[in-house]
C-alpha cells in the first residue's frame, strides 16, 4: 500500500493544481467563498 | 473545512517534497474540488427528497458557470458559504418545482421565467465582472475576457431557456425547468448587486 501511496498523492496534486489554475483564470470559485489565491496564480 | 484542506495539502506536499506556494496552489485547488462536491452531495439529497432533483440540478449548475465568469458576493466563511448554497439552491429549486401548483401557475411561470431571465441580463451587462478581496480583478484583458464568458453563458442560457419555454406546451414540467433556469440566473444578479454594494 506505501508503495502506491506517492503515486496516488502526485495525482491528486496534479489534479488539484489543475483545477487551482482554471479557477484562477476565472473571477471567482464557483460557490460563495472565495479564499486567498496563491501568489503565483493570481492576474491569470 | 478550510482546516481540513490544510492538512491534508500539508501531507501532500510534505509527501512530495513541494514548497510554500506549491503547496498553496494545492490547497487552493483542493478547496475548489471539496466545495463542489459537498455542495453537490447536499443538494441533490435535498433535490431528491423534495422531488425536485432536476430544478436542482439546473441550479447548482447554472448558478456555478455563471458565477465562474462574472464573480458575485461571498460568504466570510466556507461554512457559511456551505450554509448559504444549500439553502438557495434548495429554495429556488423548490419554488420552481412546486409554483405550478398555484392558480395561474403557469401563467405566470411562463411569463416570468423569459422576464427574470432578461433582467438578470440587464444586471450581468452592466455589473460583471465583480472581484472580491481575495481575487481582486485589476488586469483590463481579464476583465474584458470574463465579461465575453459571460454574455456567451448568458446566450447559450438563452437558447436553453427558449428551448424549455417552447417544450413547455407539450410537457408540463419543462416550465419549472425553465423557470428554475430563470431565477437562477436572476440569483446570481442579486449576488452581483451585493457585491458591488460592498
Amino acid at each position: 500500500m506505501k508503495k502506491y501511496l506517492k503515486p496516488i498523492l502526485a495525482i491528486t496534486a496534479m489534479v488539484c493544481s489543475f483545477v487551482a489554475t482554471t479557477m484562477a483564470s476565472s473571477a471567482c470559485l464557483m460557490w460563495f467563498y472565495q479564499p486567498e489565491e496563491p501568489k503565483s496564480l493570481q492576474d491569470r | 473545512m478550510e482546516k481540513f484542506v490544510g492538512k491534508m495539502a500539508n501531507k501532500i506536499a510534505t509527501n512530495l517534497k513541494y514548497d510554500d506556494e506549491q503547496r498553496a496552489v494545492i490547497q487552493y485547488g483542493l478547496y475548489a474540488i471539496l466545495q463542489i462536491i459537498i455542495t453537490a452531495i447536499f443538494i441533490l439529497l435535498i433535490g431528491f427528497f423534495t422531488h425536485s432533483l432536476w430544478e436542482c440540478i439546473i441550479v447548482y449548475i447554472s448558478v456555478a458557470l455563471l458565477r465562474k465568469s462574472t464573480g458575485g458576493a461571498h460568504a466570510k466563511t466556507s461554512n457559511g458559504c456551505l450554509v448559504v448554497s444549500i439553502i438557495a439552491v434548495s429554495a429556488l429549486s423548490i419554488i420552481s418545482r412546486y409554483f405550478t401548483f398555484f392558480q395561474y401557475g403557469y401563467i405566470i411561470g411562463f411569463v416570468l421565467s423569459p422576464v427574470f431571465f432578461l433582467v438578470s441580463c440587464l444586471i450581468i451587462y452592466k455589473l460583471a465582472p465583480v472581484g472580491t478581496e481575495n481575487k481582486p480583478l485589476n488586469s483590463p484583458e481579464k476583465i474584458k475576457r470574463l465579461r465575453k464568458q459571460s454574455l456567451i453563458t448568458l446566450i447559450f442560457y438563452a437558447c436553453i431557456l427558449a428551448g424549455m419555454l417552447i417544450l413547455s406546451i407539450y410537457y408540463d414540467r419543462a416550465l419549472n425547468l425553465a423557470f428554475s433556469l430563470g431565477v437562477a440566473t436572476l440569483w446570481q444578479a442579486f449576488t452581483l448587486v451585493k457585491a458591488v454594494k460592498k
